[in-house]
């Protein structure tokens, strides 16, 4: 039996982990990484669930888009890829696998999308609602989601982004997202001009600068902190930086320095224990 | 999670702890010195253990962290016995003792892991 026993054990340790890996293929309950904001350009692909069919989709996430990043592993194609839940607007998420060679993460470095700065919204739309007696406003762009809100007929609306023809919009706090088929198009203000900024960091005053595609803007603002706060504001085509939460991979890599050093202390305890308690015997 | 991580070893540690004296305790083992022997050479190994697969997991994905881990177990079980072989004053196999409460704590919180209750576990 005492040699049976470790034997039972060694094969039941060594069975374990295989199990563990086996069981472990469903999605991680925390992300490995979350809340990364995209500052730049990027395209993802999907599966749309919310039809009568499975469709693929491509999407190019627009800044502000919020990532989380839940494992990395090899795909049946033997691509390594990380899983990814994408926020891809308020109420609206999707599920992503996203190749390995189209981000950078290393440790303990910060982690950054290789492309270019994505344009803003193109235009501000206002609209009338036509649709008798109300509109629905869902929480996703498509009448797969959950009614969230109602907008009576002939009410105005203001509207940014656009999926789909479906327009997020905000009525009587609610937030979510309704149909383009049910209103009509009042005016549509471009937006462009907000992108543009070339001009002088001044704590109070005017700014006017040349956003690169020659339109001239003008900022207005004035700023009581004496900070310089245009100088986040990004131009046209400009790259634009790096996703925040980039202090994870140090926050690791400190992580396992102090559990380095917290062993040797213990060994070091240990040996303390066993000398003076040898001495007292 | 990562940004969790001083907080995931924590509970990594805290549970292994509870389970390896409760498994120490079940084979045999009686006396307050060699409990304390079990809790010190746990948070000795333990730690290290958790933040080098995690940290293997996050650098070379999942296939490498399960390999990482197996021998990350087996060197554990091994450094763990050696200490035991020297500390605990028992009639049990070192080795065999350090097998038994890895194999445990391992099988143990892989279940914890699987079954999470909200708001209880991470």
């Amino acid at each position: 039996m005492k040699r049976i026993l470790p034997v039972i054990f060694a094969i039941a340790l060594v069975l374990l982990i295989p199990a563990a890996a086996f069981a472990d293929v469903g999605m991680p309950v925390e992300p490995l990484f979350e809340s990364f904001v995209i500052t730049k350009d990027f395209t993802v692909t999907y599966t749309d669930y919310t039809g009568d069919y499975e469709v693929q989709r491509t999407v190019t996430l627009p800044i502000g888009t919020k990532l989380s990043f839940y494992d990395r592993y090899q795909d049946s194609s033997g691509n390594t890829v990380w899983d990814a839940r994408v926020m891809l607007y308020e109420n609206f998420e999707i599920w992503t696998s996203i190749p390995d060679d189209q981000m950078r993460i290393t440790m303990p470095s910060k982690e950054v999308f290789p492309t270019k700065k994505a344009p803003d919204p193109d235009y501000e739309v206002v609209a009338t609602v036509d649709a008798d007696p109300c509109l629905n406003i869902r929480n996703g762009p498509s009448t797969g989601f959950n009614i969230i809100g109602l907008i009576p007929d002939n009410t105005v609306i203001t509207y940014r982004y656009v999926y789909d023809n479906w327009g997020y919009v905000t009525y009587d706090n609610v937030s979510g997202w309704v149909s383009l088929d049910y209103v009509e198009i009042n005016q549509k203000t471009p937006l462009k001009a907000s992108a543009g900024n070339n001009g002088n960091n001044g704590n109070t005053g005017n700014n006017t600068g040349n956003n690169g595609s020659g339109n001239e803007v003008t900022v207005t603002g004035s700023d009581d902190d004496g900070e310089d706060n245009w100088k986040n504001v990004p131009k046209t085509g400009e790259s634009v930086g790096e996703m925040f939460d980039s202090d994870s991979g140090r926050l690791l890599i400190f992580c396992i320095i102090g559990a380095v050093l917290l062993a040797v202390v213990v060994l070091v305890v240990i040996i303390l224990i066993v000398k003076f308690s040898n001495k007292r015997s | 999670m990562i940004d969790k991580i001083p907080r995931v070893m924590l509970y990594c540690l805290t549970c292994t702890l509870v389970i390896e004296c409760a498994a120490a305790a079940v084979i045999g083992i009686r006396k307050i010195k060699d409990f304390l022997f079990v809790i010190l050479v746990n948070v000795m190994t333990n730690p290290v253990l958790v933040s080098l697969t995690f940290f293997i997991r996050l650098a070379y994905g999942r296939t490498a962290y399960y390999c990482s881990l197996a021998a990350l177990e087996i060197a554990a079980v091994l450094i763990e016995g050696a200490v035991y072989k020297f500390t605990l004053k028992n009639r049990i196999n070192p080795f065999l003792i350090s097998l038994i409460l890895n194999t445990s704590s391992f099988f143990i919180g892989e279940l914890i892991n699987k079954t999470k209750i909200p708001g209880v576990f991470l």
